[in-house]
């Protein structure tokens, strides 16, 4: 499910079967690494929005959670504990966190998480038809991961 | 009077009555279109412009609906070849652009496509009944030659109809095919089965 108008409605009706969140997780800076950032947030969003639909009716996409690169260690953890807290165990069985840093990989672990950290593809120069490859590819890693993880439930 | 006054804004005329020093009937037969008929002509000619100008476009948003391509009666080439299709559901992809408000997209489908007994074409959408999974055929180990749906397994038989006592209440829904040139055509809306 989306978080939409129409979809939040089925989410709340249907909840005792969505027991997974996907949120993907991206970094918002507005100096020059403001480009790979945007490319970034692009990239997550596509993989995202295509496991959702794949698996829509046990998946609630989350809109992005974004963080400014500003925030020092303690107040990435902090940021990262709040959401956790609020989405954990009382509404969702599996929080499933995905971007494209290696530093969340390590409080994800501390907070007992799954994150797919992704590598960064540049999209900038790419077509369409490309670009959907490219999701296409990297999905079809990450889907039998998730299966699995339900599968040990 | 009022045509010799015409003639005497003409050129060529005003040098005819310096010649003649007079209006001579000649002239008066070669005054074919008058000053007054130009004007209304040139006034019915302008006029009629402008309200064709407003009519027509209003005549076309009128005809709009009737001229406009039904919507989902659109069938797509999936560049599959009829003759390539068994009796095993197979995985077909096919991609179109989809209008969504203002915004125009690159959209990719598929379809599990197969040849029941009687050599009819069956296509299913892949979308599950229960809350929207893609299906998958043959992938559950305990439950081969299905439909199954890794959310929360839900079956179907190969003919689409849900197996009782999981938790999808309806069968898949199918699309609409069509073959041209030997190529299998699908639509971009797959229907319900009545079960």
């Amino acid at each position: 499910m989306r978080w939409t108008a129409e979809e939040a409605v089925v989410y709340l009706q249907s909840k005792e079967y969505i027991d997974t969140a996907l949120i993907p997780i991206i970094s918002i800076s507005f100096d020059q690494k403001g480009i790979d950032s945007g490319n970034d947030n692009e990239w997550i969003q596509r993989i995202s929005m295509e496991i959702e639909k794949q698996f829509k009716g046990r998946i609630l996409l989350l809109p992005p959670l974004s963080y400014a690169t500003s925030f020092q260690k303690e107040q990435r953890k902090n940021w990262f504990r709040l959401w956790v807290e609020s989405l954990n165990n009382n509404v969702f069985k599996h929080l499933l966190f995905i971007g494209t840093e290696d530093l969340w990989v390590s409080v994800a672990e501390e907070f007992d998480c799954k994150y797919f950290r992704i590598p960064s593809v540049p999209l900038r120069h790419l077509d369409d038809p490309y670009k959907w490859t490219m999701v296409q590819n990297q999905v079809k890693k990450l889907l039998p991961q998730i299966v699995e993880m339900w599968h040990n439930d | 009077m009022i045509i010799a006054s015409i003639d005497y804004f003409d050129y060529d005329e005003n040098v005819l009555l310096t010649k003649t020093g007079g209006i001579g009937l000649e002239k008066q037969d070669k005054q074919q279109v008058t000053r007054r008929q130009f004007l209304v002509y040139t006034l019915m000619g302008v006029g009629g412009f402008m309200l064709s100008s407003i009519t027509l476009p209003n005549l076309r948003f009128a005809a709009d609906p009737v001229l406009q391509p039904k919507e989902g009666s659109d069938l797509i080439n999936t560049n599959l070849k009829v003759d390539e299709l068994t009796n095993e559901p197979k995985k077909v992809e096919f991609s179109f652009k989809q209008k969504d408000g203002w915004y125009e997209k690159e959209t990719t489908q598929f379809a599990w496509v197969y040849k029941d007994e009687n050599g009819e074409i069956i296509a299913h959408s892949p979308v599950c009944k229960h809350l929207g999974c893609n299906v998958e055929w043959n992938s559950s180990e305990n439950h081969p030659n299905m439909y199954f749906c890794p959310c929360h397994k839900g079956l179907y038989y190969k003919d689409g109809e849900n197996v009782p006592n999981t938790p999808p209440r309806a069968p898949l829904d199918r699309y609409d095919y069509e073959i041209r040139d030997g190529y299998l055509y699908l639509s971009t809306r797959a229907k319900e089965v009545k079960g």
